[in-house]
Order: C-alpha cells, then structure tokens, then sequence
C-alpha cells in the first residue's frame, strides 16, 4: 500500500474507535470488547492481503470474533459480573453539555436489535459504504440499506420517547 | 435535509471512544513475536509449528514395532515349538482352571471349606455328567473283548 496505510497503527487509529464500538454490541464491558478488537486486528493484518477489500474484511473479522467470544464460556462470567454493576460504561466521547443527549442516543442504540446496530456503526462510525457493509456482513446491499433505514427511523423514536419523559 | 440526514449527522458528530493505550501495546506485541500463536497463518509457518507432532506421529509406532520385535525376537531365529511344550503349557492352565477337576483346585477348594468342596463337586458334575449306558461298551471294550464274547461271558455268569 503505498499511501502509508501498510502500517498497522494507521490502521488502529483510523478504524480502532469504530471497531471498540463495534464489539461492544456482543459484549457488556469494554475490557470484553478490546479483547474482541485486539483478535481480530490481528488476525486482519496478518492475512488482509488475500482479500480484496481490506476495510470491510477487518470489520466482518471484529464481527465473527464477537460472536466467537459471545459463545465462550468465559466471557458469559464476565457478562453476569458486568450486568451485576449498576454503572454503564460511555461508547462515546463528547462535551460535558451535550452529556444528557449522548446518553440517550447510547442507550437508544443499545436498545437497537444486533443487526441494525452493526450496519449503523458500520456505516456511520466506520465510514464504510453499504456495498461494503454488504460484503462484511455477507448480505445484500438492499438488506444492508433497509436496515439502515430501519435503525435511523428507531434511534429516532426512542429519543423522542426519552424527550418526552 | 430529511430526519433521517439530521440524525445521521447527529450521530457522526459523536466520536466513539478510542482504543485504549493498552490495546495497542497487546496488538503491537502479538504482531511483532513470532507468527506461532495465530490462528490465521499461511500454510508453511503452520505446517512447520507442528511439525514435531508429526515427528512424534510418525516415530512413535516405528518405536513401538521395533521394542515389540526386540522383546519378541525374531521370527527367524526362533526354534520350532516343542509339542510337548504346548502339552506342558496346556496342563498348566488346566490345573488352574476351576471349571476342570484337578487336584489343585480340589485342594484348593478343600482348604477353604467342605462346603466350597462340595460346590466344586457339583460345578464339575454338570460340566462332566455321568457316561450314557450306551458308552458303557466302549469302556468294557477296553479289556480287549468284543461284545459278543461280553454276552457269552455274561450269560455263564
């Protein structure tokens, strides 16, 4: 890649975020979901080069590796320890003032089924494309694009829910 | 600018949280050790981490065939069996087994109590029960006359 974009920390800097929030819709904790990222950048890097694009094979590797985890044994320990804290921890970062919306939008998107919220993140987080998203998620663009359309026009009821309390 | 375009740029201007410094570090050291641990490798660098699996596939039944052949000896340099090491050997575990009558497990039996004797007596009389009456000629035969010579003789009796 003769752009620069060779090195894996270009690559960590650039997606990283949107990958972290990408696990964390199969896991409670954030430690749990960097597991998940650290599996799959590694697997990513080390055979990125026999895919055709690159960008959507690292997300669809953070996906499987979560539903790996998901499954596993150990995690489920970690989960019931999670659930069993009251305290949630934040998917993003933001001013102070703009706090009370953040938290609606978080727990908005946590309410999301699993296949809105992973083409939403895709989309909007990742940056990738719905051909892309396609190919990540092994569907079709139509799939892709309704489900997309889908979670918006949830995300929106459930903040209007929330405005309303 | 529909809803939906409003709400997407609401969400893209939310930064998710950035990747701790310490996943980076476990990426960066996973990356620069050795390529053993992964579960994606290429084909050469798997074939050579288990290698010595199929070192150890393939030596250990050679191994094993070679302590079987040395503790067996060779086929070759063994003497033609005995027959009479055979019969030896058959009497041995006949005296050990229960099911036949031997003076061993007699005394065995006898040692222990009547009541074991006695038990031994019946096993052994259902396994050998009495000759049938028509056997009892093969038996007289024994003595070197015929069962014509029997009735003659019986009928002087």
């Amino acid at each position: 890649m003769a752009d620069g974009s060779d090195s894996w920390t270009v690559w960590l800097d650039r997606h990283g975020p949107a990958l972290v929030l990408l696990a964390r819709q199969w896991s409670t904790c954030r430690a749990d979901a960097e597991d998940i990222v650290q599996e799959a950048f590694v697997r990513f890097w080390r055979s990125r080069e026999r895919v055709e694009d690159p960008a959507a094979y690292l997300f669809a590797c953070v996906k499987h590796c979560a539903l790996d985890s998901h499954r596993g044994r150990q995690r489920q320990l970690r989960r019931e320890e999670a659930s069993a804290r009251p305290e949630v921890e934040p998917l993003f970062a933001g001013p102070i003032e703009l706090d009370e919306r953040r938290w609606a939008i978080e727990s908005a998107l946590r309410e999301l089924p699993a296949s809105q919220a992973e083409v939403l993140v895709m989309k909007v987080w990742g940056g990738l494309t719905f051909p892309q998203i396609a190919a990540a998620l092994e569907t079709s663009v139509n799939t892709v694009a309704s489900r997309y359309r889908y979670a918006l026009a949830r995300l929106r009821e459930q903040l209007a829910e929330e405005s309303i309390r | 600018m529909n809803e939906h375009d409003q709400l997407g740029a609401e969400l893209a201007a939310l930064r998710p949280l950035p990747p701790s410094h310490e996943l980076k570090q476990r990426i960066a050291a996973e990356l620069t050790e050795p390529a053993m641990h992964s579960q994606p490798l290429a084909p050469a660098s798997r074939r050579h981490s288990h290698g010595p699996l199929w070192l150890a596939a393939l030596c250990g039944p050679i191994a094993a065939c070679l302590i079987y052949f040395l503790l067996r000896g060779s086929p070759v340099e063994r003497p033609p069996t005995d027959p009479s090491d055979l019969r030896t050997q058959a009497t041995i575990s006949a005296a050990f087994d229960d099911n036949l009558p031997s003076l061993w497990s007699y005394r065995g039996a006898a040692d222990q109590s009547f009541d074991q004797l006695d038990a031994l007596l019946d096993k052994h009389a259902t396994h050998f029960p009495e000759p049938k009456p028509q056997r009892a000629g093969a038996f007289v035969s024994a003595f070197g006359l015929s069962d014509s010579q029997l009735e003659d003789l019986l009928g002087e009796l």
